[in-house]
């Protein structure tokens, strides 16, 4: 399948059903999931109202995790067999990766306060979270300032695989140190015994997350590649210059 | 093997030679403890608490800043292209590149550790654990400081970017760094955090030599 898709014109002609078929899918999770989250779900026990900051929280961080899985698995495909389309994949999960990532940070925050009474604490998942919009921002950067395109591909794959070997040390490391100091930790909802009035408008909305993530990627990718093609378009015209007096 | 011990031999003689660059990292170590005892008050109860995470701070710092010396003027001189043509391969490179900032990017700090820790009044049982914890995660964080040279051996002035690049690797050392070196204290050489640590730093090498590798080969190839 991977070779399926490397060719682009043969990618253009799947993303060209399934671009509209992820934004469609997106636009309507998103609102039926954010109507029934706010409005027609019941309100928590412990959590009160503040339960409905579940709804775009959860989604956030399994999208900010979920992106940059496939922005690894992407990175491989590139390392190993350098198809360009897999990194402009890699490349295109990145902002959206990111994007999530704070999302996932300041929906946490807000209901952290509510809930736990402080705006942020040196929590093992919200750590290892903030670690992961780190590891974001530093692969951006490094696509930003290598100029040659495609050196650029090679060195943030090569950064995005030792990363994401890493980043399950680093949760395991932060779940280490956190629990050494802090035995009694807060407890997240989202057990195993969630009611379904709970589950089904998560479901929904975790549904809608993935489908914008997969749309903001096609999109990202069907544009580079539209670059891609003008860059090759041969210039017919002759060149010409023009002298202005003055 | 003989490579390796012929590029280890040359960079310790000309950082020999040239001065003695390899000694700044010690002075920026002494400067930034220095800045810190001012910054949090100077009272010695205070310094001692914090004696262990701020010589950690100050060493990883040190060696983060450092990872331009260990390839950017090789590269620019052509030295890293000719070793490369020469018939070794990259990992070989990486590894004697390694070896040699862990000679003079980090044991000048850690000589100097001692002395900038009885300025901060550690007691000599948290010191011996600290320079154990030093020394089992020092592999690693040169490991990670290659890569950065590695990855940016082509540009000047990527330093910030380089720190940012490479900080979310050095996490978990920094925490199993300074939890080992309480356990030492505590439970002596049984201590678990001490094993997780060794462990860490080995598998540290292990990522990090190959993808140094790996990037350097990127670098220096012809586009």
């Amino acid at each position: 399948m991977i070779s399926y898709l490397a060719n682009p014109a043969r990618f253009r002609k799947v993303s060209k059903w399934l671009t509209p078929i992820c934004g469609g899918l997106a636009a309507l999770c998103l609102v039926v999931g954010t109507y029934m989250g706010l409005i027609s779900s019941p309100s928590a026990d412990l959590h009160g109202e503040g339960v409905r900051m579940l709804y775009v929280h959860v989604p956030a961080a399994w999208c900010a995790l979920a992106a940059y899985t496939a922005l690894a698995v992407c990175s491989l495909i590139s390392f190993v067999w350098r198809h360009p389309l897999a990194d402009s994949a890699a490349r295109s999960l990145a902002v959206p990766g990111l994007i999530f990532a704070l999302l996932c940070l300041a929906t946490g925050s807000l209901w952290g306060r509510p809930a736990w009474g402080t705006w942020w604490q040196w929590d093992a998942r919200m750590t290892s979270v903030l670690v992961l919009a780190f590891i974001y921002t530093g692969y951006l950067l490094l696509w930003g300032v290598i100029e040659d395109k495609r050196k650029a591909a090679r060195l943030a794959s090569i950064v995005a695989m030792v990363g994401f070997i890493n980043i399950p040390i680093i949760k395991f490391s932060v779940d280490w140190w956190n629990t050494l100091h802090q035995p009694a930790s807060v407890s997240q909802p989202g057990a195993p015994g969630m009611p379904s009035e709970f589950f089904i408008p998560l479901f929904i909305m975790m549904t809608g997350y993935t489908a914008l993530l997969a749309w903001c990627s096609l999109r990202s990718i069907e544009a580079d590649l539209v670059k891609l093609k003008n860059r090759r378009a041969p210039k017919t015209a002759p060149a010409t210059i023009e002298l202005k007096e003055g | 093997m003989r490579a390796f011990t012929a590029i280890l031999r040359r960079d310790l003689r000309l950082a020999f030679r040239t001065g003695g660059s390899w000694i700044l990292g010690a002075v920026f170590m002494a400067v930034f403890i220095s800045l810190c005892a001012i910054a949090l008050g100077g009272q010695m109860s205070e310094l001692r608490r914090l004696a262990a995470p701020l010589l950690w701070l100050a060493i990883v710092f040190s060696m983060l800043l450092s990872f331009a010396t260990i390839f950017q003027t090789d590269y620019r001189q052509g030295t890293l292209t000719q070793i490369l043509l020469s018939g070794t391969s990259p990992l070989t490179l990486a590894l004697a590149k390694w070896a040699a900032f862990l000679c003079l990017g980090f044991l000048p700090l850690f000589l100097v550790t001692p002395v900038v820790g009885t300025f901060l009044g550690l007691s000599r049982e948290t010191l011996l654990a600290t320079l154990l914890a030093l020394g089992l995660a020092a592999p690693a964080l040169a490991a990670y400081v290659t890569l950065a040279g590695a990855i940016f051996c082509a540009r000047t002035g990527a330093g910030f970017l380089a720190v940012l690049l490479v900080t979310p690797f050095l996490v978990p050392l920094l925490i199993f760094g300074l939890e080992a070196g309480q356990a030492f204290s505590a439970d002596g050489w049984g201590a678990v955090e001490l094993r997780l640590l060794a462990g860490l730093s080995l598998l540290s090498i292990a990522i990090g030599l190959p993808a140094s590798a790996a990037a350097l080969r990127v670098n220096l190839e012809p586009s």
